[in-house]
């Protein structure tokens, strides 16, 4: 109980001393900007409309990426391209060709 | 339809008894299947299957056994389902093991449902996908439990070479079960959740003495690198059963149609510079033929079957201007690409399996020659080299050999010799074509030179030099006929894709003969 009291004072100084550094350093910060900073510029819109033009593929790319991502379609790690498979098989066309198969019982 | 009011409708009646059978070991069962982190049956043939084209066989079949108290434990199915569907748009055949019904245990109608289909996916001219999940043998049913395993086996063979046969390992399959993927073209297993053996550890401790874990005898990582029994392992069930998609859309669906076609990719292009830098000149200096592999074919998209086993050869699937082809290179990081007991058998068995199935070979020729060493001699290397002779000489699909950097002696001959029937061979420029290494062959020939000689060394030098300079060039073998073109790494896939081209509707005859006998 008797190192209770010390153990809180200290808690408190602790504490008091780091929020106390914290808001100095947050006035410095506040006063840089204000003198020394030149703050946030406005964005040149002649610029942007350019850099999107020029940039028209990736942002297609951008757009298919965020598409796939939430609608899960994008390419998995195993990757299957789809294929076509010839409509006429030679299997089918040879089938009455060959004997049956007899199946075997018991 | 009117019916009698006293008995039930037929329809509620047929939805009821379906919905019962369709339960297979019921909730309790899918509980134990999750718990073990496996799937259901049924979850399997939905992860494989396009949503909604399945059609199931026999789902009222259960056991006639009576003996040992099987009155009292039918499971409607009898422990498998099996039906078809399809796996991107093609039509494949299904069965699929429920262990959580008699363990998957195989008894007389469990083995009479996987024969049913097996002998319609041969009359239908379709892929077979066998999901094993399986305690083996139904003990309670005696010999006609082993009768039903024969009958399997003796489909698999009959339909091996006419269809793609593919077996999925996705829990235990021990006994004779095991025989049934060992007979069909590729076994897939899922780490840490497939077992495989003939006998389990409890008999080999009291046989030899040994201790060994399921998972060290039978796991999939045993299987996929020290066995070769398993031909891909996957890291769980869902990426198994996209590999198996994957694969599939490679291949035809029997051996009369032609494998089926993608469209041809923007990369890479005909005349790619990326290949110049992937093969150093320097026959001593290692890369990996994947790198040269993935700069030819369509996208980079390779499927490389057996990766983790015999190393030394790449084996594997890709496409040539959306075409299905098979793939072979000596794979130089991995004892310098020689050929021995396994990496033959791994590669016989390739080629078999694309001659079979119409896939034109293509060879990525680095080979030093076989792996010399008693260990090989005693193991049969001769037998086990002379399958890859064999089966090369047998396929008379397109087959189109580039000799990358050296082709030396009778691995020059399986992989790349034109008396062999290769259709096309191409060379690097730097490519060396010799019975042995410049070394080796200097030391034989010029033994005397160098022996009488004041300074050997010097002279052993010289002599190597002098034969590496006849030699180390493909010109020689050019002059002789014996290779058709030379190119630029560069120009590696244009040519390859006019060497395709060039042979796609090749004919080749062979004496007719009810079969060889491959030096098994």
């Amino acid at each position: 109980m008797d190192a209770f009291i010390p153990a809180i004072l200290l808690t408190i100084i602790g504490m008091g001393v780091v929020f106390g550094s914290l808001i100095v350093l947050m006035a410095v910060i506040l006063l840089l900007e204000k003198f020394v900073g030149s703050g946030p510029q406005e964005a040149d819109p002649g610029a942007v409309e350019q850099e999107a033009a020029t940039k028209g593929d990736d942002m297609e790319l951008v757009l298919a990426a965020a598409a796939g991502y939430f609608l899960e379609t994008e390419r998995p790690e195993v990757y299957v391209p789809p294929v076509r498979r010839g409509a006429d098989s030679l299997w089918a066309r040879t089938a009455r060709q060959g004997h049956p198969i007899q199946r075997r019982r018991p | 339809m009117p019916h009698d009011s006293e008995r039930p409708d037929p329809i509620d009646e047929l939805k009821a008894l379906t919905s019962r059978a369709q339960a297979l070991g019921g909730e309790a069962s899918e509980e134990r299947q999750h718990k073990q982190g496996k799937l259901t049956a049924r979850e399997r043939i939905d992860l494989l299957l396009d949503p909604g084209s399945f059609s199931e066989l026999n789902l009222f079949v259960e056991s006639r056994a009576t003996d040992f108290g099987m009155d009292a434990r039918r499971s409607p199915g009898d422990g498998v389902i099996t039906g078809s569907g399809y796996v991107n748009g093609q039509l494949v055949f299904v069965a699929s093991q429920d262990f959580g019904a008699l363990g998957g245990s195989l008894g007389e109608m469990h083995a009479e449902k996987i024969v049913k289909m097996q002998e319609l996916a041969m009359k239908a001219g379709a892929p077979i996908v066998t999901i094993l999940d399986s305690g083996g043998a139904r003990i309670h049913e005696g010999v006609l439990a082993l009768h039903g395993y024969a009958q399997i086996f003796h489909n698999n063979t009959q339909a091996s070479g006419v269809i793609p046969q593919i077996s999925i390992i996705v829990g235990p399959c021990a006994g004779g079960a095991v025989y049934s993927p060992a007979i069909t073209d590729f076994v897939f297993m899922v780490d840490g959740l497939s077992k495989m053996f003939i006998t389990g550890p409890e008999v080999i401790k009291a046989v030899t003495g040994e201790d060994v874990t399921v998972e060290e005898l039978g796991g999939g990582a045993v299987h996929s690198s020290t066995s070769g029994n398993a031909h891909f392992l996957a890291k769980d069930e869902r990426e198994c059963f996209a590999m198996v998609k994957k694969l599939l859309s490679f291949l035809p669906s029997n051996n009369l149609d032609d494998p089926p076609l993608a469209e041809t990719p923007e990369w890479p292009p005909d005349e790619n510079p990326e290949l110049d830098g992937v093969v150093p000149a320097e026959a001593t200096n290692p890369y990996d033929v994947r790198d040269l592999i993935t700069n030819v074919f369509d996208d980079g998209d390779f499927l490389e079957v057996h990766a983790d086993f015999a190393k030394n050869i790449v084996v594997g699937f890709a496409r040539l201007k959306g075409r299905p082809v098979g793939v072979v290179g000596n794979q130089p990081t991995h004892l310098a690409g020689v050929l021995d007991i396994d990496s033959s058998d791994k590669l016989a068995r390739f080629v078999r399996f694309c001659d079979a199935f119409n896939l034109p070979l293509i060879n990525f020729v680095d080979v030093p020659g076989y792996l010399p060493g008693t260990q090989q001699e005693y193991g049969g290397v001769i037998r086990h080299g002379a399958k890859v002779l064999f089966a090369y000489s047998e396929a008379n699909v397109p087959k189109v050999a580039l000799i990358v950097r050296k082709s030396y002696g009778g691995a020059y001959i399986a992989m790349s010799g034109f008396g062999l029937g290769y259709d096309r061979v191409l060379a690097y420029p730097f490519a060396e074509i010799a019975v042995m290494g410049p070394e080796g062959a200097a030391n034989i020939i010029f033994r005397r030179e160098i022996g009488e000689a004041e300074d050997p060394d010097k002279v052993r030098e010289e002599k190597i030099d002098e034969y590496r300079t006849l030699f180390a060039k493909p010109y020689t073998a050019a002059k002789y006929g014996l290779v058709d073109v030379i190119i630029e790494p560069r120009q590696t896939r244009g040519a390859l894709i006019r060497a395709l081209e060039m042979t796609a509707h090749k004919r080749e005859d062979r004496p007719r003969k009810k079969h060889g006998n491959i030096p098994l």
